[in-house]
C-alpha cells in the first residue's frame, strides 16, 4: 500500500510541485491550504505532514506544537518547511521531527521524505 | 629708599645707589615714574598734579603742560571729576592710607569710555599721594565677550532639543540640561538626584551599556554610540540614542559627557521597514521556490525522453533561480546587519563538501569561465553553512562579473592553524588601489576604466565581509589593476555559539 503524505502550505503553485513531486515517486498526497489543517487531518493518519510555517490565518509552527501535545497525533512525524531561515531553530522549539528550508534541492526534499516516511 | 654704602665696601658686590641730595632723590623718584608702564599721578595734598609719566599724558591725550600743577578735578576741563574718584580720594584714602584695584568706569569727552583699576598710596611724611591708574578697558571689553560668548555656548546647550547630561566615572549626574525634562520626564534637579541614570536602562540592556560605559572610562578622549530603550518617568520605555565622549581627563569639563535624543519614532519607522523587508523577502521566496520545483521536475521529465540540450537547459535555469535566491538573502540579510539583527544557525558541517558544491552551483552560471578548485580543507566548521556558502557564492559571482575577458577562477582552500582559508583568484579588470579600502563598503561598486558600469547592488562583499567577521575570520583584497584580484577569507574551525543576549543596535566603541 502507498505511503500517505499531506501537505500544508497557503500557495497553491508549492502544493502543486510538492504533489508532482512526490506522487512522482509513488507516495498519495492530501493537500490543504492551511487555515484549517487541524481539522482537515482524516481519522486515519498520514505517514508524514509537511507543514508550512508562515501561512495565512495560521502558523504552522503552532500546529506543529499542538500535534506533537496530543496524544492521537504525536506520533505522526511532521516536516517544517519555510523561506524563514531560522525554521532549524523553529522546527526544534515545537517538537517537529525535522525541518526543510525554501527554496530546497527535489533530491533533498525526497531523501528527507523517505527518512520520516517509515 | 637708598642706602648709604661705603665705597670701600662695595668692591666685588653690586654698587647701589647713593643719594645725597634731594635734588637726587626727586630726580631719582621722576625717572622710576616716567619708566612705569602703567598711566602714573602724583598729586599733593590739595589732590594737585606734581606729576605725571608718559604713559599718563599718552593714555588719556593730555599735555605735561596744562597737568602739572592743575588739579586732578579740573584736568582735561574737569573730564577727571569723577565722583568716585573723588569719594576714593577724599574719603577712603585718609583713613586706610591706601586702596587697591578699585575699578571706575568713566566716559572721557576726549577718549570715550573707559574702565580703570586704581592704586593709590598715601605718603604721609611727603604729603603726596602716587596713584597709578590702569586702563583695563580692552581687558574688560574681551571679558565681555567672552561671557557673551559663554552665554551664546550656554544657550545653545539648554535650548538644544537634545539633552545633555554630565556624568562622573561613578555614574553621578553633576549637570542635566533642561531638555532632559521633556525626553526622559525628569526635571534636571530629580536627573541630578538619580544615584546612577543607567538604572532607568531595563536590566538586560543595563549590564552591555554599564559595560559600554566602562570600557569608553578607560580611553579618554574616545566617543561611545549606543542606542537603547530607558524607562520614561510615567513607566513606558522610550528609545534612546546616545553619544558618550570621555573628557573626565579634561580639566575643563572632567566627566562624560552624554548627549541623547529619543530615537523612539525612527525606531518604529525601522521595525516597519524590517517587517516589510521580511515579508517582501517571504513573499518572493515562494515563487521561487515553486519555478525551482517546476524546473526539476522537468529536468527529471526531459531525461526520461533523452533530451539532452533541454535538461542542461533547465540546470542552467536552475542555477539562475539560486542566484536570484541569493540576491533575496542579500537583501535581507543587508538589513539585518544594519541593525545588528542578523543571527547565525550555526552547525558543524563538512567545509570542503560546501565548497564543491558552491562551485558547482556557480559553475552553471558561466558558459565562459572554468572554475579550478585547489586543496582541500578535511576539518569540519562550526559555523552558518548557508551564510558561508553565500560568502563563496559572492567572491565567485563577483569573479565572474568582473573579468568578462577571461576564462579561468581559481579557488584555493588551505586549513591554516586554527582556521580554514578560501582563496578566489579571478584574471579580470582588477580593482584601482584607491578603491581597494572601500570594496566591502555598502552599495561600493567597482568601475571598469571606460566607466562601464557592472550590474549589481553593491551588497555582496559588505554582506560577505560582515558573515566573516561574526564567525571571527578575516577576509582580505589584493589587486592588480588589469591583471585581476584575489580575495581570501578565513573562517576559525572552532567558532564560537551566537549570544543570545539582547544586543543594542550599533553597541560599538569608536575611537
Amino acid at each position: 500500500m502507498a505511503k500517505r503524505i499531506m501537505v500544508a502550505d497557503d500557495d497553491p503553485a508549492i502544493l502543486d510541485v510538492l504533489k508532482q513531486i512526490l506522487e512522482g515517486k509513488g507516495y498519495e498526497v492530501d493537500t490543504s491550504t492551511g487555515a484549517s489543517i487541524l481539522t482537515e487531518l482524516p481519522e486515519f493518519l498520514p505517514d508524514l505532514l509537511i507543514l508550512d510555517i508562515w501561512m495565512s490565518g495560521i502558523d504552522g509552527g503552532d500546529v506543529c506544537k499542538k500535534l506533537k501535545r496530543q496524544k492521537a497525533t504525536k506520533h505522526m512525524p511532521v516536516i517544517l518547511l519555510s523561506a524563514n531561515k531560522n525554521v532549524g531553530k523553529i522546527a526544534l522549539k515545537q517538537g517537529a521531527n525535522d525541518f526543510i528550508v525554501k527554496p530546497f534541492e527535489m533530491n533533498h526534499l525526497l531523501k528527507k521524505v523517505k527518512e520520516h516516511v517509515l | 629708599m637708598a642706602r648709604k654704602k661705603s665705597p670701600k665696601k662695595t668692591k666685588g658686590t653690586v654698587r647701589l645707589l647713593s643719594i645725597n641730595s634731594l635734588e637726587d632723590a626727586l630726580k631719582y623718584a621722576q625717572d622710576i615714574i616716567d619708566t612705569v608702564r602703567e598711566p602714573f599721578l602724583v598729586l599733593d595734598d590739595k589732590f594737585r598734579v606734581v606729576t605725571a609719566n608718559p604713559s599718563f599724558y599718552k593714555a588719556f591725550e593730555v599735555s605735561q603742560k596744562k597737568t602739572e600743577g592743575v588739579s586732578i578735578y579740573k584736568l582735561g576741563n574737569g573730564q577727571w571729576n569723577i565722583p568716585k574718584l573723588k569719594t576714593l580720594l577724599e574719603n577712603v584714602l585718609p583713613k586706610k592710607r591706601e586702596f587697591k584695584g578699585l575699578e571706575v568706569e568713566h566716559d572721557f569727552p576726549s577718549i570715550g569710555k573707559r574702565v580703570m583699576l586704581l592704586n593709590a598710596r598715601q605718603i604721609n611724611h611727603a604729603q603726596l599721594i602716587l596713584l597709578a591708574v590702569e586702563d583695563v578697558t580692552k581687558e574688560k571689553r574681551h571679558e565681555a565677550q567672552r561671557e557673551s560668548s559663554e552665554n551664546r555656548f550656554r544657550s545653545l546647550i539648554e535650548k538644544s532639543a537634545d539633552a545633555i547630561a554630565l556624568v562622573n566615572a561613578k555614574g553621578r549626574v553633576s549637570y542635566a540640561s533642561p531638555s532632559t525634562e521633556s525626553i526622559i520626564g525628569y526635571t534636571q534637579q530629580e536627573f541630578k538626584k538619580l544615584s546612577n541614570p543607567f538604572k532607568l536602562v531595563p536590566k538586560d540592556e543595563r549590564k552591555i551599556i554599564t559595560k559600554i560605559f566602562e570600557d569608553l572610562l578607560k580611553r579618554p578622549g574616545t566617543h561611545a554610540h549606543a542606542v537603547y530603550r530607558i524607562k520614561h518617568k510615567k513607566g513606558y520605555l522610550i528609545w534612546i540614542e546616545s553619544i558618550m565622549t570621555n573628557l573626565i581627563s579634561d580639566p575643563d569639563v572632567g566627566a562624560v559627557i552624554i548627549n541623547y535624543r529619543d530615537v523612539s519614532k525612527r525606531k518604529e519607522l525601522e521595525s516597519q521597514k524590517d517587517d516589510f523587508i521580511g515579508i517582501a523577502s517571504h513573499e518572493l521566496r515562494t515563487p521561487v521556490t515553486s519555478l525551482k520545483a517546476y524546473t526539476q521536475i522537468l529536468q527529471g521529465q526531459f531525461k526520461k525522453y533523452g533530451d539532452a540540450t533541454a535538461n542542461q537547459n533547465l540546470v542552467k535555469m536552475d542555477a539562475q533561480l539560486n542566484k536570484l535566491n541569493a540576491l533575496i538573502g542579500n537583501l535581507l540579510d543587508v538589513t539585518k546587519i544594519e541593525r545588528g539583527k542578523i543571527v547565525f544557525n550555526k552547525e558543524r558541517f563538512d567545509f570542503n563538501d560546501l565548497i564543491r558544491n558552491t562551485i558547482n552551483e556557480t559553475q552553471f552560471t558561466t558558459s565562459k569561465h572554468k572554475i579550478y578548485l585547489r586543496g582541500v580543507v578535511k576539518k569540519r566548521v562550526f559555523g552558518d553553512r548557508e551564510r558561508i556558502g553565500l560568502v563563496l557564492a559572492n567572491l565567485l559571482t563577483n569573479a565572474i562579473k568582473y573579468s568578462p575577458q577571461a576564462e579561468r577562477i581559481i579557488v584555493r582552500v588551505s586549513a591554516k592553524g586554527e582556521m580554514a582559508t578560501v582563496e578566489v583568484q579571478d584574471f579580470g579588470i582588477g580593482i584601482p588601489n584607491e578603491n581597494l579600502i572601500k570594496v566591502f563598503d555598502r552599495f561600493f561598486r567597482v568601475q571598469g576604466d571606460k566607466a562601464d558600469t557592472y550590474p549589481g547592488l553593491g551588497l555582496g562583499l559588505y554582506i560577505s565581509a560582515e558573515i566573516v567577521r561574526r564567525h571571527g575570520g578575516k577576509m582580505r583584497v589584493k589587486s592588480h589593476l588589469g591583471q585581476g584580484s584575489k580575495f581570501r577569507f578565513s573562517i576559525p574551525f572552532k567558532g564560537k555559539r551566537e549570544a543570545r543576549a539582547f544586543k543594542p543596535e550599533n553597541a560599538k566603541n569608536q575611537a
